[in-house]
């Protein structure tokens, strides 16, 4: 009977050890954004186990440090950071889960980054200043985002080393042509000027030639006023600003305000694609899109 | 002769690394942060010197400085300013975040114990304004020490997946145990565990966890304080703009107490907290706090306090006005209600907020 018992802890205490739960095969990725994840998603086939800690459609510069996210970290082999400054609080995540042997991998690499800060201080808002962090809503960053991910798994499990090159390849070419027919289908847009609530859409509109003229933050990550918006309306109807680009994280006044004062459409999508799942990411442009394109009639 | 040119390598090889390492310290300067709180107060309670009036103070002023030591330890110091101009440093500590077998991490210096949930944070990260009357040790006098339950102790903690999100974060901390018996200069040890459970089922998140400490109230008569715990926490995102956080504390203190005409007499209190938060568009915050508990001079008598509260940062998180209305029953004799408002400014990094 004591020995049953004594058997019993033991298996009970290496279960909690280890999590034997978890399935043995596969790398654990964790990303810090669902786009990281899904592209992760893609390389890595069904070698890889990903999970994402940022949901699509909340704000991606403030994350709340669960520890059920530290426990995820603890067993993963690979953390997807998504670097210049967006995700501090993955450092928290990192830490408090203790994994020594976890790669980090800053997806920003390689990127060129736009609107980098010559000089920051909180007078200018929350300026990141390292440049600006959504840089995955440029197509073209996802295939860097690809490579940087590739490299990560080639160093983590050798063995299937070529497996993750021809999905690499094979993503890059889907990107690539993808990419060629999200221009075509943009270029009625082609030029015209935008506004967006918050910063989160300057590499989309560099991928797709649109021109951000300006903010509903009058500063990132500050609220609008009064006389902010008062200088949006005019702004709006001399420069013909074609629409608004809005988070859904943020709240519909302003746009309301300027739609009811100038009729122009405000279009709310998340900057995240929807989940840590292989077709997520090119899903998302796909959606974006489709649905802006039909702002071109509007012309 | 090969031997000795062996200990020169090795001399010259750690002598490099010496001078390496300061010159590299150096470059990195540690995270700062300062954090200002002014009340605006007005309360009827007859037993503070400024009843019937607004009284205007400044809380505590906080300083904080922390950085990575190295890849594997982490240092901090929390500096207290008092609104007289006293200053007292509130923490001090280093911690080992990686590098040790089985997700073990180490903490030692002085720091604001593990217990429970709320007594680790600093009060301005709370949702509502002041520490709960119930984890004031110089209030309801159930937890040690003088304003939070902070000593000097060594940490060890760990984290263990389970299995999904399911986590268990059990810590142990060995006390200098001054906190036990402030007003004594000789020194009995003390300590304290506790376990916290966590899980997530989507879209809310869960704590669940328990505490215990013990350490001797009177040194010369040996007498023991023994606290327990139990701590639960549940967030639930309604959608992108809005939130719901649920937190209660249960605690019970068995005290032995050394009478002077001799012997030993037992008083034994619980007291309880609970509040829920209504965040709305990160910006704004509406909730309500409920505590009761034995009153420390007289246990057949219950204090009782409900305070709704209600918080708006201004632009950002960096500057916050609060606002919080008590009304506080003791004994259901005395009752006097409690108006104060807050302005709470920080400057230097925005960190991570922790569940």
């Amino acid at each position: 009977m004591k020995s049953i018992f004594r058997s019993s802890l033991t298996a009970a205490i290496v279960f909690l050890l280890t999590g034997s739960t978890m399935s043995n095969a596969a790398v654990r990725i964790v990303a810090a954004l669902p786009d990281l994840g899904s592209i992760a998603s893609y390389i890595g086939a069904d070698n890889v186990e990903v999970t994402s800690i940022a949901k699509a459609n909340s704000n991606p510069h403030t994350v709340e440090v669960f520890p059920s996210y530290m426990a995820k970290v603890s067993q993963a082999a690979i953390y997807l950071k998504s670097g210049l400054g967006l995700d501090q609080w993955s450092d928290a995540i990192i830490d408090g889960s203790r994994n020594n042997k976890i790669r980090i991998i800053d997806c920003s690499n390689g990127v060129a980054v736009l609107e980098k800060p010559v000089k920051v201080d909180a007078s200018m808002g929350d300026v990141h200043p390292f440049g600006n962090p959504h840089y995955w809503l440029d197509p073209r960053n996802g295939i860097i985002i690809g490579q940087n991910i590739l490299e990560a798994l080639k160093s983590v499990d050798a063995v299937n080393a070529s497996l993750y090159e021809s999905n690499y390849a094979k993503f890059k070419t889907e990107c690539e042509s993808k990419f060629s027919a999200w221009q075509t289908e943009m270029t009625p847009l082609e030029g015209r000027k935008i506004i967006s609530y918050h910063s989160s859409w300057a590499y989309f509109a560099n991928a797709f030639q649109l021109s951000i003229i300006e903010h509903i933050e009058p500063f990132p990550g500050i609220p609008p006023t009064g006389n902010h918006l008062a200088r949006l309306v005019n702004l709006i109807k001399k420069e013909n600003v074609a629409f608004i680009l809005q988070e859904p994280y943020f709240p519909d006044d302003a746009p309301k305000f300027l739609n009811r004062q100038t009729s122009i459409k405000a279009f709310k999508y998340a900057p995240s694609c929807s989940d840590a799942n292989a077709p997520s990411y090119l899903n998302h442009f796909d959606e974006i899109i489709s649905s802006l394109s039909t702002v071109a009639g509007d012309k | 002769m090969h031997s000795n040119r062996l200990h020169l390598y090795a001399f010259v090889i750690v002598l490099c690394q010496v001078v390496y390492w300061p010159v590299n310290a150096g470059v990195v300067n540690p995270d700062i942060s300062a954090i200002g709180q002014v009340y605006g107060t007005y309360t009827n309670d007859s037993l503070t010197e400024t009843h019937d009036k607004f009284a205007l103070s400044l809380g505590e002023t906080e300083i904080n400085l922390d950085a990575a030591l190295n890849p594997y330890f982490k240092g901090a110091f929390v500096l207290a300013i008092e609104g007289d101009g006293g200053i007292e440093v509130e923490e001090a500590y280093a911690s080992m975040v990686r590098g040790l077998p089985l997700n073990l991490a180490l903490k030692a210096g002085k720091y604001r114990l593990n217990f429970g949930k709320l007594n680790q944070v600093h009060p301005h990260a709370y949702p509502f304004l002041r520490t709960p009357r119930v984890l004031a040790p110089d209030v309801a006098k159930l937890l040690p020490g003088e304003e939070s339950f902070n000593d000097i102790a060594v940490e060890a903690s760990t984290l263990i997946p389970v299995f999904g999100s399911w986590a268990i974060t059990p810590s142990a901390d060995f006390l200098e145990g001054r906190s036990y018996h402030p007003e004594e200069s000789a020194i009995a040890h003390a300590w304290l565990a506790h376990v916290s459970n966590t899980f997530s089922i989507d879209p809310a998140a869960f704590d669940i966890g328990g505490s215990f400490t013990q350490g001797i109230n009177n040194v010369a008569a040996n007498t023991k304080t023994t606290v327990l715990g139990f701590d639960a926490k549940a967030k639930m995102i309604g959608s992108p703009v809005y939130a719901m956080t649920f937190g209660s504390e249960y605690l019970y203190k068995f005290a032995e107490i050394a009478e002077i005409a001799g012997g030993i007499s037992h008083a034994d209190r619980y007291g309880f907290y609970a509040y829920i938060n209504n965040q709305l568009f990160t910006r704004y915050n509406v909730g309500i706090l409920y505590e009761q508990y034995q009153n420390p001079d007289d246990n057949s008598v219950i204090d009782r306090s409900i305070k709704p509260f209600v918080g708006f940062a201004v632009l950002e998180e960096s500057t916050l006005l609060r606002a919080s209305y008590e009304y506080f029953l003791a004994g259901n004799a005395q009752k006097t209600s409690t108006i104060e408002v807050q302005l709470l400014f920080s400057m230097g990094p925005h960190k991570a907020h922790q569940f």
